[in-house]
């Protein structure tokens, strides 16, 4: 069984436009949060999202543009680019297993079309797995692509699975993985909204989404597309390995689609497997990247997951969520976050959860306010939790070469 | 290998409710997540299955009728210009029911098996390929039998949906590990060539 690599990256998102930019933005603090701008939203009930921007304003598309096929192509351009590996490998030894969103729909070139009235609505929707299949033809990937589709744990399963991939087949073969979505539409908007799901929050839009802070009130939709280069450790060169991932799990809580397991019961169990697949204790986790979406039941969720991995520790442990600065990327969140576990392993740092301003009494977990806490970090625990019960876990670790 | 396909033509019945234990979930059901739930009642009449057992699963594309497109686009338009967004708002979304999310959402046929059979194991919903899905059986570390299932709705209306109870061995000799074909057709090509 081989060792699993991640020896490079690609990013678009609500806080940078490339690796080393959203690097930057977890460092800054930067907040993705804003007032809506690619979509009219003068009769939404709610204006607030987590766009991806250029020059510092948010990228506007026509409707029969499907934003996350324009993020996923970038973020996977910028991964060939700046990983010259990749050429190392032949096409047959080339994998892309993609974690993705929700199928776009062009609402309104469907609606303003004559195809509505013989309902042929599928020429108007685009899925996540023609873009992946397109990407593959277009980068000379043939050993295989698939997509995931597991909602909100989408992205993390898909790098969990090229995980699992990897260390079966080994050295001599390459896996492109993570995750795309983008959810700032109308149809996908108001589906969220019908929930109930969303933000309340009625002050400055970039303070909307407040994982674990007491005035949380919801979560905050956002966009974007993290991808990473998964090499086995026998074909990493000096220099080029980034971390490692060294355990995965995912369960399913089995209890209702609209809630997570308010034990977390099997969130932890999803935690426990990945560490102990890892060949370590939870003794060994330094801290824990959290899903922290910014509703009232995840953060009680997680508390209680987090009590069952570190029965003694679960209060004194670090734990951090990017959502406050990107928002909700659904299928591309673990991967957007995954680029957090790098920067917190390669700085050694826990950076602070934006948007944190005041405990919630029953989630007294330490995150980590206005500073980063600097320590020593070997290992991340990530975690996901997806609407409908599917919780995923990714020990990550400090790649030593 | 334990097998089921079946296939139900457009506006025929799916039996659910002889398959549910929590009636009340059929609410948030549309006819493929009902295809699935038959699917895997039938698989499983005679086989305990353990909570741990992994179950990976395959679907389509997102059935936008589901979510009440045809309803959302009548009461958008505004005639002679199109899409209107004060109507979408105003007149078409409260049209729509918040259940209806459920009925498009990609991983609601997986768990909602899982809730109705208890299964806690590991998973993964991928879109459609044969492929794909003997590929997360066969790198699970779990070594004994694991569910598969794909679904698939049909332009036309029809249904289908297959599962199988089965062991990484049977995998591994499957031509479907390397093919590019549809994961739902290797289900029906499982039963036809076990004479079902």
């Amino acid at each position: 069984m081989g060792r699993v690599v991640i020896t490079g990256a690609g990013a678009v998102s609500p806080i940078g436009n490339n690796f080393e930019e959203v690097m930057e933005g977890i460092r800054d603090g930067k907040r993705g949060i804003g007032t809506i701008q690619s979509i009219d939203t003068c009769h939404l009930p709610g204006n607030v999202g987590a766009e991806v921007r250029e020059n510092g304003k948010p990228l506007l598309t026509e409707s029969h543009i499907d934003r996350k096929e324009i993020f996923i192509t970038r973020a996977v351009d910028e991964l060939i680019k700046n990983c010259g590996s990749i050429h190392r490998y032949p096409p047959e030894k080339r994998f892309i297993h993609i974690g993705a969103g929700h199928d776009y729909l062009d609402l309104i070139g469907y609606t303003n079309s004559n195809d509505k009235v013989t309902g042929k609505w599928i020429d108007y929707s685009k899925s996540g797995h023609i873009i992946v299949k397109g990407l593959a033809k277009t980068n000379e990937i043939k050993g295989g692509f698939s997509v995931n589709v597991t909602t909100c744990v989408a992205a993390t399963q898909a790098m969990g699975t090229s995980f699992r991939l990897l260390k079966r087949l080994s050295a001599g073969n390459v896996i492109i993985t993570g995750g795309f979505d983008s959810v700032i539409n109308h149809l996908h908007y108001m589906a969220f909204y019908k929930l109930g799901a969303m933000s309340k929050w009625k002050g400055e839009p970039g303070h909307a989404c407040r994982p674990f802070d007491k005035n949380r009130s919801g979560l905050v939709l956002g966009e974007g597309a993290g991808v990473f280069l998964l090499q086995d450790a026998e074909d990493v060169f000096a220099g080029e390995g980034l971390a490692e991932i060294v355990g995965y799990s995912s369960t399913m809580d089995a209890y209702k689609v609209t809630d997570p397991h308010p034990e977390g019961k099997y969130l932890a169990r999803a935690a426990i497997n990945a560490i102990e697949e890892a060949g370590l204790r939870s003794a060994d986790i330094d801290c824990v990247h959290l899903h922290g979406t910014g509703t009232y039941k995840n953060a009680i969720a997680e508390t209680n997951a987090m009590r069952q991995i570190f029965p003694e520790r679960w209060a004194e442990i670090p734990v951090f969520s990017m959502k406050g600065q990107i928002g909700h990327l659904i299928g591309a969140c673990g991967a957007l976050e995954m680029i957090g576990v790098i920067y917190s392993l390669k700085y050694q740092q826990v950076p602070p959860t934006v948007n944190f301003e005041e405990q919630a009494p029953e989630a007294p977990l330490l995150v980590i306010k206005d500073k980063p806490l600097h320590m020593k970090i070997d290992h991340v625990l990530k975690l996901n939790s997806a609407f409908g019960g599917q919780n995923s876990a990714l020990v990550v670790k400090r790649y030593v070469e | 290998m334990k097998v089921t396909f079946d296939s139900y033509k457009p506006g025929e019945e799916i039996p659910v409710v002889q398959y549910l234990k929590n009636r009340k979930l059929r609410k948030y059901f549309n006819r493929e997540t009902e295809a699935a739930l038959v699917g895997v009642g039938k698989l499983t009449r005679n086989i305990e299955l353990s909570p741990e057992t992994p179950f990976y699963y395959a679907t389509g594309v997102m059935e936008y009728e589901d979510y009440g497109l045809e309803e959302i686009v009548r009461n958008s338009t505004d005639e002679p210009d199109g899409f209107s967004h004060k109507l979408f708002i105003e007149e078409a979304i409260p049209r729509v029911s918040p259940l209806n999310l459920f009925k498009v959402l990609q991983n609601m046929a997986l768990s909602f098996i899982a809730i109705e059979h208890n299964l806690i194991g590991d998973n993964a919903v991928i879109y459609t390929s044969a492929s794909g899905l003997l590929l997360l059986a066969l790198h699970s570390s779990f070594n004994d039998h694991m569910l598969l299932g794909a679904s698939k709705t049909y332009k036309d209306g029809k249904v289908e949906a297959g599962f199988a109870f089965v062991l990484k061995e049977e995998i591994e000799k499957s031509p479907f590990l390397y093919s590019t074909g549809k994961a739902v057709d290797m289900f029906r090509s499982w039963v036809s060539s076990k004479g079902d």
